[in-house]
């Protein structure tokens, strides 16, 4: 077995185990790990929550779209448009950064409240109604049940709900898809799939440089890492407008168009790619990485990315031919496990009439 | 709503559902096998015929969503810059706006794309195009619904407005395609019908 296989079977068999006695812990507070996960799991996806009622987290990370939102960036609840492509929240538990650009460590139950309280852009735009909200759902019977079952005198604050919350998606864990089985031979991999893990660990493409860990999303030199693809060159090497990168974040022309890795696992239901969602198909990915960089032929983002002066070095043409293009599709496609977008345990507990 | 019509509606010349493409091929009554014929006017200079029968608008003059849509014609539209690859489409987004039509110029190939990001499920979007520039809502997984074909625009009929209505099952990117005489201003807008 190459080695760089055998070290991601061992972890995730520490994974594995680890989330098994995690599973067990109380929350400190005195309060079941389970009662909070079920009241997480109800506010994940409650509309309430959102200022026109039509947006909940189980909105824009919908389970059936692998737990984001099939836009190609995201719209809030006024409409707004975000930015930013929606990520996954699936593993998220194990991520220092859960963003796209903020390199700061951020714990799980103050980024949530970007989304639900933020006010540019809106996205859930609680904000102006969230004390009248916590009245309603303090209210609610469905929640009163769920509040008495947690102990005496709970009501929900936005704490409360921050932390709820965050227990319900660290619940939401995946590393069970068909790559992984045959990690731990425990199930096959086709012929195409196999030759394109090969590719993906080799140092003719490099990938597992910057996609490594067992996330797929852990560059060899950090936890996480934020680099310049060579999407973009929209002229002396920028990015489109307010769409730059982490040098939103420091002013430094270096850090044009860095974003950071992102996990490769579930792309099967997670398109559109990109940190903007300009990525249209997992081909089309393939064909850009293959390129040394993004040409864009026509529109307000004209230009070539392989150009791009702010690009990392390690994006090069790779002189792949269109079988080893497939092959490597294959193989990330392996990396997503379909049950993921229907299981029970993480799907929406509200009866719905649409 | 005015009651359906007596007569077959009589749709504008360049009538297209999501399934349907324009046909190039020459036939007897158009030779040259352009869906538009030989010697038809910039859009701006045409005006719906007198002496076509009109129809009742499937809509009304009354619709909020077709009187929003008329009124755009005298605000200032936003410009954007389609692009010619149906890839490429993410690169231009536009939402449902009640405020603000959209004005673009058809690329030398006479289509492009833009997306269409559909923020609700379960709503009707209204598209309002001149009748001889086209918008094609492109559907791979089946979630969208015709709900009124290519029509005319009920509440401006002398302005060559056309209206069609799409319902939309999920929320979503919708990659759009427009159409027209190159290198031709198309003014568009998508109106959220109440």
């Amino acid at each position: 077995m190459h080695p760089r296989l055998l070290g991601l079977a061992l972890a995730l068999i520490v994974v594995m185990w680890t989330s098994v006695f995690l599973g067990c812990e109380s929350n400190p507070d005195g309060v079941s790990n389970d009662s909070l996960i079920r009241l997480g799991r109800h506010l994940f996806y409650e509309r309430r929550l959102s200022l026109n009622e039509n947006r909940s987290c189980g909105i824009c990370h919908e389970q059936a779209k692998g737990f984001t939102d099939g836009f190609v960036r995201a719209v809030g609840t006024e409409g707004h448009i975000h930015p930013r492509n929606t990520l996954t929240v699936i593993n998220s538990g194990t991520r220092d950064s859960l963003s796209w650009l903020d390199p700061k460590p951020q714990q799980l139950s103050e980024q949530l409240l970007i989304p639900l309280l933020g006010e540019d852009p809106i996205e859930m735009g609680a904000k102006p109604i969230i004390e009248s909200v916590l009245n309603d759902l303090n209210r609610d019977p469905a929640y009163l049940g769920i509040l008495t079952d947690m102990g005496d005198d709970i009501t929900l604050t936005l704490p409360l709900i921050a932390q709820a919350i965050e227990a319900f998606i660290q619940t939401i864990e995946s590393r069970d898809a068909p790559y992984d089985r045959w990690v731990l031979g425990r199930g096959d991999l086709s012929a195409s799939a196999e030759r394109g893990a090969q590719l993906f660990f080799s140092t003719r493409t490099g990938c597992s440089e910057c996609h490594g860990g067992i996330d797929f999303d852990e560059p060899a030199e950090s936890r996480h890492g934020w680099f310049n693809t060579g999407l973009y060159d929209v002229g002396n090497g920028r990015y489109p407008m307010s769409r730059e990168g982490l040098w939103e974040l420091t002013g430094q022309t270096s850090d044009i168009g860095r974003y950071r890795v992102p996990t490769l696992r579930h792309l099967g239901l997670t398109a559109p790619y990109y940190h903007d969602g300009s990525g249209a198909t997992l081909s089309d990915v393939l064909k850009n990485y293959n390129r040394g960089g993004r040409l864009t032929t026509s529109g307000p983002n004209e230009g070539d990315g392989k150009f791009n002066p702010y690009k990392d070095s390690r994006i090069q043409e790779l002189g792949l031919t269109d079988r080893d293009l497939k092959d490597l599709e294959a193989f990330l496609l392996s990396l997503t496990d379909a049950r993921d977008a229907q299981r029970e345990e993480w799907s929406d507990p509200w009866p719905r009439a649409n | 709503m005015d009651p359906p019509p007596e007569e077959p509606m009589d749709p504008p010349p360049a009538m297209q559902t999501p399934q349907e493409q324009p046909s190039d091929e020459p036939t007897d009554s158009n030779p040259s096998g352009d869906p538009m014929g030989d010697e038809e006017p910039p859009a701006a200079e045409m005006q719906p015929d007198e002496n076509v029968d009109r129809p009742a608008y499937p809509m009304g003059p009354s619709d909020i969503a077709a009187r929003r849509a008329c009124a755009l014609l005298d605000e200032q539209a936003q410009e954007i810059e389609v692009v010619e690859l149906e890839g490429e489409a993410g690169q231009v987004l536009l939402t449902p706006q009640p405020q603000t039509a959209f004005t673009m110029t058809i690329p030398d190939s006479g289509f492009g794309y833009v997306t269409l990001e559909v923020p609700d499920w379960a709503i009707t979007i209204a598209a309002f195009a001149y009748f001889e520039q086209t918008v094609t809502i492109l559907d791979p997984d089946g979630v969208t619904e015709e709900v009124i074909p290519l029509s005319w625009n009920g509440a401006c009929p002398d302005k060559g407005l056309t209206d069609q209505r799409t319902k939309y099952h999920s929320w979503g990117s919708f990659t759009v395609k427009v159409e027209g005489e190159p290198n031709t201003e198309m003014t568009l807008s998508f109106i959220k019908q109440n």
